[in-house]
Order: structure tokens, then C-alpha cells, then sequence
């Protein structure tokens, strides 16, 4: 996952300026960080969100609700779903305000979210390709299936060294051919029984460890120093 | 006491002099007056008689400063404009709290009309005593409308007086001042916010002089000022320089090297922490500090405890909002180490109580954080929030209803006060408000008002306690987690009393959750930007599921015996000194 300070390659030196300085804070500015947020959402990758820019773009909104484009806020929001289970989706929530929070499309987006959270997979795709509303919402994000799917493998592969096809099938929103395919993209391995073996790595496997105690030599500046003084 | 220095000061001061020069210079041309007739001349007697009244109220005003508090002001002026700095430092820090206590505490300091004809004096000092004066309003007082506004205007002059001016001056002044300068100044501004939005009780003369006076602590004035402040430093570039490698001197350039400007840049981007963190912008609040190393221990932050600790608490709040509960944890557990160890110094601070009062919040978002990421800090600070809020951690970890209300407690306990950018629809309120008069509905305007109050502070709220409550299952899965070292998924989820697609849906979310973005100060790539880190597990519960199987390792931290040793022996060093001194 990306440095969230780091400067993307898409910033241009423009926005790179507007955002670096106190110009963040005219208003002139929300034209162009607006044509930002839909570059962002027409590049495939889940990188080409810039969290910095977005931000100042939400502080703009924040001082000036007046000028406040909902769509804008909206498209931010699910390029950001897309970072999860990062923390930019709540830096850009705690921008907006208690009204917002009655529009029906943002009450979606926050299902969206939650089921993501609490690794409800399946039924996010269901309201992903079904609900009307969150396909309205979802659309607007190119390649936004394909960036979950990732951000889903990340999540198993986390927890997991092995796992059903039938779940990582259902928690892909994939089939059987195609979960041949993304497991060859991840390194993943289906076996005959149909059980898919994930590559291990730090987070997945169970080893315990002593934390032992490490002396930084400054804190023994004062015993070394008044062992000389004897 | 401080009467002992005023050996070369003459006690007596003659009134009516100082009145006569002071006057003098506010004379009007006459020969203009006289060119006109009967109707000016009146107005003419009329100004005077003003004159004479005012002349009169200003001799009496001065008459009924006490002595003590007359002789201290000359006294305060005259080592000021001698720029004895170390006085100035005394004064500020003791003498005016020690009168404030003894003269003040129930009114306010002499008006500053008055004091100006006293030390004679209607520059600088004038301005800083006006600050001194509204500051104490502020903390003792309640404060009105138009002392805000006079207050405000005031550090307008002040700032102006510093930003605009073409070399630098040769002011200099304590640190402590500097800082509270910036402190206060976001202080007020602060509860000018909130008394905008706050339309009970207001008058309807109140409310057309706020629609009126837009400008009034307005928020990009504020940040403006602060802003300014850091650019006319140059602190960023200094701070970098200091870093990295460079020429320090070069990079301060020439306001930056002089300690005035220094210490405001520096205090400014603290300022502005805290003013990004009310604002809800966790993100740039962090990325105010881009170079300053809270890892140094020498840091020119160290040297104001206040502004040591309030930075340390936006930093460590700031983490916890952005759901960087490991950061939060760290950052706060070594402020509060600090603040213990060095208790006995602070007591004789006069921000004693402050940093208490923080110092305690501060307690209260550590027992959220362990509680939301359970992790280890010192001893002593462990058992200062065990027996703090041990209750309350207890709860938090238990889960369900009660749990949520404690985390909510807790976070309004311990929350900056947040704010609201924009200036509310005065016209409405106006107009609602006369019709509330009307209907004489106090009941209804209570609970709107009540509601307005609290609204911002409940939206970020709302958003954190969405975050937590997505976090509720950890502590009893890690509970069961910790018993074991492999179990089958079913057998475990018939122990918790749920289904196993449940279990293994619980099993994930831990996962995620304790999947955090974390501070490395070891990294080399991270250097000293608070907003990096990289993805790791911070928890002592590590798992891994095996397709049926999940087989559980922890993580213990081996017992400190090093630490223990060098507290020791650094105490029996101290205690053979002592003994050797004292024999």
C-alpha cells in the first residue's frame, strides 16, 4: 500500500503547487482539483489515488459549503473505498459534516464500507452488482471491481494459508475459471480437492516470538560516566 | 519580592503631568476650528468639557489603581523598554500571576486607557499589556462581545506590528510569552466560534454587531496570521536545515535569526496542529510538524512544558483519529512518562494546573487506544491509567452497549474542542430569534441551542465511534485466541457460541483491524514525517488459518532486567551524592 505522504506520479507540478502552499485555500482552485478527482477515478489503479489532493479539495468544501459538488464528494469517497482497509476513507469522512450524512447515496456508500470492514464480502458484491444505487455510485470508478478484488486477496491473504474455493470464489465474486486465472496473478495455488494454498509470508504464519530488551547505548551514558569518576 | 528593585524608581507619579502631555498630543488644530462659526464653537466647548471628562475619569482611574499594582507597572514598562529580558521573564511569569491573585482575581486588570497615561507609554508595551489584560479576562471573567472584538482587534495590531515591520525589531521576549501569545490567541478564537454558533441568551444587539463584524476571527485570518508567521520565519526551512544538514543561518535569514520570529514560526506550526486538528483535518495537522523530531530530546519545543504537551496530545489524538491506534499509543505514553517524572519541577509552573488537566485526558485517550489495540507501555504510566480509568478499561473490553457508552465518554472527555469554519446565517437567527422572544419558547431554544453546540463535536464523534464499533469483537475472540496454540475452526466457534462462517468472519476482521499503519523510527525512509509508516500487525496475538485449522502463536515481551538496572543504579548514584553532600 502507498505512502500517503508521497507524491504521486499522476500530480501534476500545478496541483503539486496548489496543495504544497497556502493557495490550497482559494477558491479558484476546486475547478482544478475537481478535473483531479476525475483523472483519478478514470486511471484503472488503486494508487492513482491522491489523498492529499482530495483532501484539500474537501477542505475547499469544508470552508465554502456553498460551492460543495456532491457527486465530486461522492466520487472521492469510492476511490477511497478502494484503499481500504487503509485510513484515507475516514480522513476524507471527518472533512464532512452531519448533514451530508442524510443524503441517500452517502448512507450507501457507508454500507459499502462497513461490509468491507467487517469482511462481509459477499454481501457487498451483492449490493455491488445489484442495488441500483451502489452500481449508480460504484460506476463512476474505473476498474473499481478489480481494485477490491485485490484489496479482498490482500485481506485473505493475511489470515490465511489455505483456503476453500468455494469461499475465496464467493469472496471474489469470481468463477471457477476465473479464479484460476487471479489465483496465477497472486501466486496462488489450487490443489485437486479444490483447497487454494497462498504463499506464506510474515503476516500469515503463527510464530511466537520474545520481544527481548534492547539498551540503547545512550541510556547507559550516566552509569559508564560515573563508573570513570571511581 | 520584586519592591526590592525599585530602589532607583521614583514612587511618586505626577498625575496630572502625564495627563497634560498626553492630552497635548491628541489636540485638535485650532486655527481650523476657528474658521468656523457659533455651531462649532459649541461643539469646540462641548469636546473640551469631553476632554475634562475624560481627563477626570482617567486621573480618578489611575487614583484607584492600588499602589503595589502602580508601582509594578512602572516597574514592568521600564525593564521592558530597557529590554532587560530576564526581568521581563520574571515579571511575566511570576509578579503579574502573584497581583492577578492577589488584586485581580474577582475583576479585571486596570483598563489599559488608564495604564497607558500611567507608564506614559502608547507603543508596544501597550499592546502586550492589552494582551496580558484580555488574556485575563478570558481566564477569570466572563468575557463580552465587544471584549472579544477588542481583543481580537488587539492581536490584529500586535501581529501587524511584528509582520509588518521593514527589519526586524529588536523585541525580545520569554519564550513562555511567545508561546502563550500563540495559545491564547487560538484559544479565543476557538470560543469565539463557539459563541457565534450559540444563540441562546444572545441580544438582538449582540447578534447584528457579530453579522456586522464578519472579520472578526474569521478562520483564514487565523490561519493567515499563522502562516505568516512560519514564512516570515523561515522555520520550516531552519528546521529542515537543522535535519538534514546546512547552513542554519543562511536558511534563517534575516528575521528568522532573531529570537522573536523564531519562536512565533515555531510556536505557529504547533498552532497550527491544533487549529487543523479542530478543524477535522487530521492529515495536514500532522503534516504542520513535517520537520520537527519529536524523537529529539532537546527539541525546541522542550523548553515551554505547555507547548511540549499540547503538542504531544494533538499528535497523539490526531494518530487516534486516523485510526493509528499503535502511533497514539507511543506518542501519548511518552508524554505522559515525562509529565510524571517531572512533576516536581512543574508544580512551581504556573501552568501547573493546565498540564494536569491535559495530562488527564491525555489518560483517558491511552486507555482508548490499548483498549482498541492492546499494547505494552512503561510500568509506571501502566499503573497511572490502571488506577485512572481502569474501570472504564475493563468495560471497553468487555464489549457490547455499555462498552460503546464508555468509549463515547471517554473520547467527549478527552477531545479538543472542534469548530466550526463559517460564520452561521445571522439573518435567520434573527429572525427566529425575535420570534422565539415572541413565543417566549425558552425551551425549544435551549435544546436547538444545546444541539448546535454539541453537533460538530458529535459529527467526529459519530465517524470515530463507527470505527470503534467495527473493533467490538476483537477483545473477546483475542481472549479465547490466547488459550490456545491450534483449534479447529468449529470447535472454536461452538466455544463462542457462534457459527463457524461467523467465526471465520470474526478471524478476518481482527485481522484487518489489527492491521494498522505505523511510525518506524528506525526506517531510514521514514525520517521525521509523522503522516509515514508503513502496514504491520500490531497485535500479540498473531494467527494463522489453515483451510479447517487455525493455529495461534503470541507474542510475549521478555522481562525489562536492563532498565531496572540502570533506574537503580542510576537512584543509588543519586542517593550516595546526596549523602556525600549532606556530610
Amino acid at each position: 500500500m502507498s505512502n500517503t505522504s508521497r507524491r504521486p506520479e499522476k500530480r501534476t507540478d500545478e496541483i503539486h503547487e496548489v496543495i504544497t502552499s497556502v493557495n490550497r485555500y482559494n477558491v479558484k482552485n476546486i475547478p482544478l482539483l475537481e478535473e483531479y478527482v476525475k483523472s483519478q477515478c478514470n486511471s484503472y489503479s488503486a494508487s492513482s489515488n491522491d489523498l492529499q489532493a482530495n483532501l484539500a479539495l474537501l477542505k475547499l468544501y469544508q470552508f465554502n459549503p456553498e460551492l460543495l459538488n456532491l457527486d465530486v464528494v461522492l466520487n472521492i469517497l469510492v476511490k477511497a473505498l478502494t484503499t481500504l482497509p487503509g485510513n484515507e476513507f475516514i480522513m476524507c469522512m471527518y472533512l464532512l459534516n452531519e448533514q451530508l450524512l442524510n443524503d441517500d447515496m452517502l448512507v450507501k456508500l457507508l454500507e459499502l464500507k462497513e461490509m468491507l470492514e467487517t469482511a462481509r464480502f459477499e454481501g457487498f458484491w451483492d449490493m455491488v452488482l445489484n442495488d441500483p444505487q451502489a452500481k449508480e455510485l460504484t460506476d463512476g470508478v474505473k476498474g473499481f471491481e478489480d481494485s477490491i478484488r485485490t484489496m479482498i486477496a490482500d485481506t485473505v491473504s493475511l489470515a490465511h494459508q489455505s483456503a476453500s474455493s468455494e469461499f475465496l470464489m464467493a469472496a471474489l465474486n469470481l468463477d471457477e475459471s476465473d479464479l484460476q486465472e487471479f489465483a496465477e496473478q497472486q501466486s496462488w495455488e489450487i490443489k485437486h480437492d479444490g483447497l487454494v494454498v497462498l504463499p506464506l509470508h510474515k503476516e500469515n504464519v503463527a510464530k511466537s516470538t520474545v520481544n527481548s530488551e534492547q539498551v540503547q547505548f545512550e541510556h547507559l551514558t550516566k552509569i559508564i560516566g560515573s563508573a570513570s569518576e571511581i | 519580592m520584586y519592591q526590592d528593585n525599585y530602589d532607583d524608581y521614583n514612587n511618586e507619579i505626577d498625575v496630572e503631568a502625564v495627563i497634560d502631555t498626553y492630552t497635548g498630543a491628541d489636540d485638535f488644530d485650532e486655527s481650523e476650528l476657528q474658521a468656523d462659526i457659533g455651531e462649532k464653537q459649541f461643539e469646540q466647548q462641548q469636546l473640551l468639557q469631553l476632554q475634562q471628562i475624560e481627563q477626570k475619569q482617567i486621573i480618578e482611574g489611575i487614583k484607584a489603581i492600588p499602589p503595589p499594582v502602580c508601582d509594578f507597572l512602572g516597574y514592568f514598562c521600564r525593564v521592558f523598554t530597557q529590554k532587560n529580558s530576564g526581568k521581563v521573564a520574571h515579571i511575566y511569569e511570576q509578579q503579574f500571576n502573584k497581583l492577578s491573585e492577589r488584586f485581580y482575581s474577582k475583576q479585571s486588570w486596570p483598563d489599559p486607557r488608564y495604564v497607558s497615561v500611567l507608564v506614559n507609554n502608547d507603543g508596544i508595551f501597550m499592546i502586550l499589556y492589552r494582551e496580558l489584560y484580555y488574556r485575563h479576562i478570558y481566564s477569570r471573567l466572563q468575557v463580552t462581545l465587544e471584549e472579544r472584538i477588542l481583543s481580537f482587534e488587539n492581536y490584529c495590531e500586535l501581529f501587524n506590528y511584528i509582520l509588518n515591520s521593514d527589519k526586524p525589531l529588536s523585541l525580545e521576549l520569554p519564550n513562555q510569552w511567545l508561546w502563550d501569545i500563540i495559545d491564547e490567541f487560538i484559544y479565543q478564537f476557538q470560543t469565539f466560534c463557539a459563541f457565534r454558533n450559540n444563540f441562546s441568551k444572545k441580544s438582538a444587539q449582540d447578534l447584528e454587531l457579530l453579522k456586522n463584524s464578519p472579520a472578526v476571527w474569521d478562520t483564514i485570518s487565523v490561519l493567515n496570521v499563522l502562516y505568516s508567521l512560519v514564512s516570515k520565519s523561515c522555520i520550516t526551512k531552519q528546521l529542515h536545515v537543522s535535519l538534514h544538514g546546512g547552513d542554519v543561518i543562511e536558511a534563517a535569514g534575516e528575521y528568522g535569526s532573531s529570537q522573536l520570529y523564531k519562536m512565533l514560526g515555531y510556536f505557529s506550526l504547533i498552532g497550527l496542529l491544533r487549529v487543523h486538528c479542530m478543524l477535522g483535518d487530521y492529515n495536514l495537522a500532522l503534516q504542520s510538524l513535517e520537520n520537527i523530531d519529536l524523537g529529539n530530546h532537546r527539541a525546541l519545543y522542550t523548553r515551554v512544558p505547555a507547548c511540549h504537551v499540547t503538542l504531544y496530545y494533538y499528535v497523539g489524538f490526531s494518530y487516534m483519529m486516523m485510526r493509528r491506534y499503535a502511533d497514539a499509543t507511543r506518542i501519548l505514553a511518552a508524554i505522559l512518562s515525562f509529565i510524571s517524572r517531572t512533576r516536581q519541577y512543574q508544580s512551581k509552573f504556573f501552568q501547573f494546573d493546565v498540564i494536569n488537566k491535559k495530562a488527564d485526558q491525555m489518560y483517558a485517550l491511552l486507555a482508548i487506544c490499548m483498549s482498541l489495540s492492546p499494547s505494552r507501555v512503561d510500568e509506571h504510566t501502566h499503573s497511572n491509567l490502571r488506577e485512572k480509568y481502569g474501570d472504564q478499561q475493563t468495560k471497553m473490553q468487555r464489549g457490547g452497549e455499555e462498552a460503546l457508552t464508555t468509549f463515547q465518554d471517554l473520547f467527549l472527555y478527552s477531545c479538543p474542542k472542534f469548530i466550526n469554519p463559517n460564520l452561521p446565517d445571522y439573518d435567520s437567527i434573527i429572525v427566529s430569534s425575535a420570534e422565539y422572544q415572541a413565543e417566549a419558547a425558552t425551551e425549544s431554544e435551549n435544546t436547538t441551542s444545546k444541539k448546535s453546540k454539541f453537533e460538530l463535536q458529535n459529527y467526529q464523534l459519530k465517524i470515530f465511534m463507527n470505527e470503534v464499533s467495527l473493533q467490538l469483537i476483537v477483545p473477546t475472540l483475542r481472549s479465547f485466541l490466547k488459550l490456545y496454540t491450534s483449534m479447529k475452526l468449529d470447535k472454536l466457534a461452538a466455544f463462542l457460541d457462534i457459527t463457524t462462517d461467523e467465526l471465520h468472519n470474526q478471524l478476518l476482521v481482527y485481522k484487518i483491524r489489527a492491521n494498522q499503519f505505523k511510525f518506524n523510527p528506525n526506517s531510514s525512509s521514514t525520517g521525521t514525517n509523522l503522516l509515514d509508516g508503513e502496514y504491520s500487525t500490531s497485535t500479540d496475538i498473531g494467527f494463522a488459518i489453515d483451510n479447517d485449522v487455525v493455529y495461534i502463536a503470541e507474542t510475549k515481551t521478555g522481562r525489562k532486567y536492563a532498565d531496572w538496572f540502570i533506574r537503580n543504579s542510576t537512584k543509588l548514584l543519586e542517593l550516595v551524592s546526596t549523602m556525600e553532600s549532606s556530610t
